[in-house]
């Protein structure tokens, strides 16, 4: 009973979902770029790619829906397409709050930014970090990698609060600042997002590999 | 779990234990059975819970047939078979030199791969049974037949048919005239050889529904070749490789999160 | 490629022309005979006795003789080889005895009828002191339509499929309620078709029953009579030339009951076939 050409779809969508994991990062980081070099045509272009992502995330939603349709698929299978059904939307999540990164990036124009601009850049190294190795645990169904960012989501919620309170403090400072101090804000909020859509990604992962759940945030 | 101590089994031959003295109906340990000198089961322990539906599932020719068919002794009546182990049927080793086979069979009825009416009407189908174990009367025939006809769900499909042949219904009602010829002799255990294995997708789906519905009386051992019909009907799970039980778990752990390599390979085709 | 076509046709040939020689053959000999036969079977033909040495007269003696040996071997053979045929296709399995069972079987079947007469002869006839009867001639057939009807009967016992004795067993039957309920009943037709069979062979014997039952041309009065069946009777009328015209008045009654005897078994067993399901 070998099933040639459903172990190739089986493969093809877990290629397909750690593709679109690595474009979302990469969309994440250029989104980033583009604000700190306030480079609006590159956000312009960020913004065209995360709408292409939404379509990618409707193609393997469709892919697992069909396997699971046609193929019935059992044990690891159906876990890692029930998984990959589930963590699709928080991969879409990560273009998404690009998106919403490039179009504050828009809004501030050539606007200096505020010096805490280096505090969220210190910060998305982490949330970097995070989300990649979300999708490297999922890949390499590494439980203990996806467990290790509980205690990483942790950092990055202390550093969001630290520059949420420093952003505050400016505001307070000085009241010219607000809009640009909100507005950095946003954008370590969404970083922050990110770290806990990586979480999510993580706990499914455990999932996936285990057939246990648990918590990870 | 019930202590499975010889000095009860000859001490109390015929002795009337309800199911619920037990965990296990049938608890079968350490059972290994030979063709002549081939070893086709290997050192099989596995209990089966009473109202409860137990799937056999494995590739051709990894012994879940022969599983079954140690249970009710039907395998006696293939040459040079020989069994070692025990397996109990409410405590009681049936594989002991003084155990009534007739008897146990009229508690543990088998239904086959291929619907096997007898060449007869469809009452006397049903009636078979009930006459061979000493049933004369013929007010009490009419009532085991409507009864046993009923629980199969055929009833309403045939009564007006009852003196017709049983070989001139079709294969999925002949396959539930099978089993209502089981009932009617009121046994505790039902096993079941791939039964839905000649039947089409809607007379598959009605035998599987009235699985469901015995459940609550009797307990149902499948044999199935068919991984989504134990996926939906059973509520554990067996998974028999090479004359092994490999895994043993409630269904949807089994098919969910198998803990052997085998079975997961299996489950999900990436057999070899 | 036309040359394997011509081959084709020759074979289909050959084997609708073999087909047409059977069927004609057997015609020829039916409408021969009847036409020689018939004129003069009359009502007075079946119900006298031969007279004048068997130069006049009719034929109810050797009718009776006929019907009454054949019924006895069938009564003594039916029993013995229905029997034996279940032991051997139930409990004996293949084994050195059943082997020689079926050898000795068709061996008898093939041995000429002559023989079977001589045996009779002395065994029945001498040893057994039944003189040439009825008894002797009956049991001689008997001897003669035992293998038939064993081999016949065994053959249709083994058909019966498997799963019918799994169901019967596998409910609490035991092995003898399922051959007398199942298989027995599932069986039937073909042990009949042996019967018949078997029947055929009696009524046809001449040898055999003119050596055990004699060639007495009386209603016997008792199984110790000797009698003389319409075999031996249009035997003896033509050996002796007495008279070729109720040779073939005999043959004729004798062609027609064998023929009734053929298709009322027929419609008999079809009925019932019928009435099992009809998908065998």
């Amino acid at each position: 009973m070998s099933r040639e050409y459903y172990l190739e779809q089986i493969k093809k969508l877990e290629q397909d979902f750690y593709q679109m994991g690595e474009d979302s990062l990469d969309i994440l980081s250029r989104s980033l770029k583009a604000l700190v070099n306030k480079d609006t045509a590159l956000a312009q272009e960020i913004i065209k790619k995360s709408e292409m992502m939404a379509d990618k995330e409707i193609e393997l939603e469709n892919k697992c829906i069909e396997l699971l349709a046609l193929q019935q698929p059992m044990a690891g299978d159906l876990r890692m397409i029930g998984t990959i059904l589930k963590v699709l939307t928080d991969c879409r999540r990560f273009s998404r709050l690009a998106f919403d990164i490039c179009v504050i990036t828009i809004r501030i124009g050539k606007e200096p930014l505020l010096p805490e601009i280096n505090d969220i850049c210190e910060m998305y190294k982490n949330v970097h970090a995070m989300v990649r190795d979300s999708f490297t645990a999922f890949h390499t169904r590494d439980v203990a990698l996806a467990k290790s960012l509980a205690a990483r989501d942790d950092i990055v919620d202390a550093q969001y609060d630290r520059v949420r309170r420093d952003l505050i403090n400016e505001m307070i400072k000085d009241p010219a600042c607000i809009d640009m101090a909100s507005h950095l804000s946003f954008v370590a909020r969404y970083l922050e997002r990110a770290a806990d859509h990586s979480c999510s990604i993580a706990s499914r992962t455990v999932y996936m590999v285990t057939g246990e759940r648990v918590l990870i945030k | 779990m019930a202590a499975i101590d010889t000095t009860i089994i000859k001490d109390t031959p015929a002795s009337p234990a309800a199911a619920g003295d037990y965990e296990y109906v049938i608890e079968s340990k350490d059972l290994c059975l030979y063709y002549g000198k081939t070893m086709a089961l290997k050192h099989i322990s596995m209990g089966i819970r009473a109202n409860s539906i137990t799937a056999i599932i494995g590739p051709s020719g990894c012994g879940k047939s022969t599983y079954l068919r140690c249970l009710n002794r039907m395998n006696d009546l293939v040459p040079g078979v020989r069994v070692t182990g025990s397996s109990t049927f409410k405590g009681r080793n049936i594989y002991d030199r003084d155990v009534d086979v007739v008897a146990l069979r009229k508690q543990i009825g088998m239904v086959f791969q291929k619907p096997n009416p007898f060449p007869m009407s469809i009452y006397d189908n049903v009636a078979y049974g009930p006459r061979i174990h000493g049933t004369r009367n013929r007010q009490e025939l009419d009532r085991i037949v409507e009864k046993s006809l009923r629980q199969a769900a055929l009833w309403d499909e045939l009564r007006d048919r009852l003196q017709d042949s049983a070989l001139s219904i079709s294969g999925g009602q002949q396959q539930r005239l099978c089993i209502a010829r089981c009932l009617a002799v009121e046994p505790e255990v039902l096993l079941m050889d791939e039964p839905a294995s000649a039947l089409d997708p809607i007379a598959t789906s009605k035998i599987e529904d009235l699985m469901r519905v015995l459940k609550e009386k009797y307990t149902i051992v499948i044999v199935t070749h068919n991984m989504q019909q134990a996926a939906r009907v059973s509520d554990r799970t067996a998974f028999f490789l090479m004359g092994e039980l490999i895994e043993y778990d409630n269904t949807r752990k089994l098919f969910e999160t198998p803990s052997d390599r085998r079975t997961e390979d299996y489950i999900t085709g990436r057999f070899g | 490629m036309e040359h394997r076509y011509l081959i084709n046709n020759v074979g289909i040939g050959l084997l609708w022309v073999s087909g047409c020689i059977t069927v004609l053959s057997l015609l020829v000999i039916i409408v021969y005979i009847l036409a020689q036969g018939l004129p003069v079977v009359t009502w007075g033909f079946l119900t006298q006795n031969p007279a004048s040495h068997d130069r006049a007269g009719g034929i109810f003696a050797t009718i009776v003789a006929t019907v009454a040996v054949t019924l006895i071997a069938i009564l003594v053979s039916t029993p013995i080889s229905v029997a034996a045929a279940i032991y051997m296709a139930e409990y004996a399995g293949d084994s050195w005895l059943t082997n020689l069972v079926r050898f000795g079987a068709d061996s008898l079947a093939g041995i000429p009828s002559i023989v079977f007469g001589l045996f009779g002869y002395i065994m029945f006839v001498h040893y057994a002191g039944w003189n040439y009867s009825l008894l002797a001639g009956g049991v001689t057939l008997a001897l003669m339509a035992l293998p038939i009807i064993l081999r016949v009967s065994e053959e249709a016992i083994k058909v019966v499929p498997d799963s019918y004795k799994h169901g019967s067993l596998a409910m609490g039957a035991s092995k003898w309620q399922t051959i007398w309920k199942v298989v027995l009943p599932t069986a039937l037709p073909g042990i009949i078709t042996g019967v018949i069979l078997g029947m055929g062979r009696a009524v046809g014997e001449t040898a055999a029953v003119l050596l055990t039952a004699g060639s007495w041309a009386k209603v016997p009065g008792s199984v110790f009579d000797p009698v003389r069946t319409m075999t031996v009777h249009i035997y003896t009328l033509a050996t002796e030339n007495l008279s070729m015209k109720n040779a073939y008045g005999t043959a004729a009654v004798l062609v027609i009951m064998v023929l009734a005897i053929t298709l009322t078994s027929n419609y008999l067993t079809r009925r019932y076939i019928k009435k099992l399901g009809g998908s065998r």
